[in-house]
């Protein structure tokens, strides 16, 4: 394990970490404080939310992180049989699988259905009631895959003896 | 022992990354979209997410963090000098002053001010974009705070485990 590669591994871990944090704000209360007000003020909140998101900031961590990923994941596969390649491994698939997959095969497109309804319409309010449960049950498990791939990350920076 | 401080090292880093991440929303985006809409609608959303942050889960992890991070802090001073020592007590005093600290003595004043108005009402009306800018601040020194415990810990955790503290 050189020095560039325990860089990665480090930005692997605080990045998977970070994102894992940030799903987690949806899940431990978020969502449950958009359900609680009036399915209009909700849907037009979400809605100005999925828009929000898609700037600079929150496009380094999400997909800087996953890049990082992809090159810990490559590592892992060629140093096999060194210390610490299958927390490697398990920690970048973990983030690709469970959190950049699960966001764009889950998430992404009830994000894109909820863009548009009016959330003043019955048609709103009906597709609202079902948006809350399905989209949370998908970032339950964005959260929980980012968080034991930071866990993962941890554990093979912790396990490459004379990493520094 | 020795055992029982890396597994309470490696909780206290998820833990500060769970929290950093957490305000990070708000700050990368969720503030902003909040902003966007009708003053009404904006202040209700805030109002009903520091009402429902309130619930356990979320208080688990954060006063857990704080707990955890104020044992590091002991454990540093109890192993000063080894692998590791400094960087615990950089990330146990970035944990409870930045998210602990600020959230308690910033934030939550803020938060209180606003619970306590109608979204509706001029004052609201007047004080959202205040609120917006003095809690916005105060909400990127606790995600940056937060982030830097985790990579303090992690840190910690690093050269606890390096057999040999190789310094060049």
């Amino acid at each position: 394990m050189d020095r560039l590669l325990f860089a990665v591994t480090f930005l692997c871990a605080i990045g998977a970490g970070l994102i894992g944090g940030l799903f987690f704000a949806f899940s431990s209360f978020v969502m449950t404080a958009l359900g609680r007000v009036q399915p209009a003020a909700g849907i037009s909140a979400m809605q100005s939310i999925n828009v929000a998101v898609l700037n600079p900031l929150f496009f380094a961590a999400f997909f800087g992180t996953a890049a990082l990923c992809v090159v810990a994941l490559i590592v892992a596969l060629m140093r096999w049989s060194e210390p610490g390649a299958g927390y490697l491994l398990a920690g970048g698939l973990l983030y690709l699988i469970g959190t950049i997959l699960v966001t764009m095969a889950g998430n992404v497109p009830l994000n894109n259905k909820l863009a548009r309804v009016r959330p003043d319409s019955s048609e709103g309010a009906q597709l609202w009631t079902q948006y809350l449960s399905t989209w949370t049950a998908w970032n339950h498990l964005r959260t929980i895959a980012s968080l034991a791939a930071a866990a993962s990350f941890i554990l093979a920076l912790v396990r490459l003896p004379g990493s520094l | 022992m020795e055992c029982l401080l890396t597994v309470s090292t490696v909780l206290s880093a998820l833990g500060s990354g769970l929290i950093a991440g957490a305000f990070f929303a708000f700050a990368a985006y969720v503030l902003t979209a909040l902003s966007r809409l009708p003053a009404p609608v904006g202040i209700s959303a805030m109002q009903s997410m520091i009402a429902a942050i309130k619930g356990p889960l979320f208080l688990a992890v954060f006063f857990g963090t704080a707990a955890l991070a104020a044992l590091m802090g002991i454990a540093a001073t109890v192993k000063w000098g080894e692998p590791g020592a400094l960087y615990l007590l950089i990330g146990s005093l970035l944990y409870l002053n930045g998210p602990f600290g600020v959230t308690l003595l910033k934030n939550l004043p803020l938060n209180t001010k606003l619970a306590a108005m109608k979204p509706d009402s001029a004052g609201a009306k007047q004080f959202w974009p205040e609120f917006r800018d003095t809690w916005g601040l105060w909400n990127h020194v606790r995600w940056i705070g937060s982030l830097g415990a985790a990579a303090a810990f992690t840190w910690a955790l690093v050269e606890a485990s390096t057999p040999v503290p190789a310094r060049e």
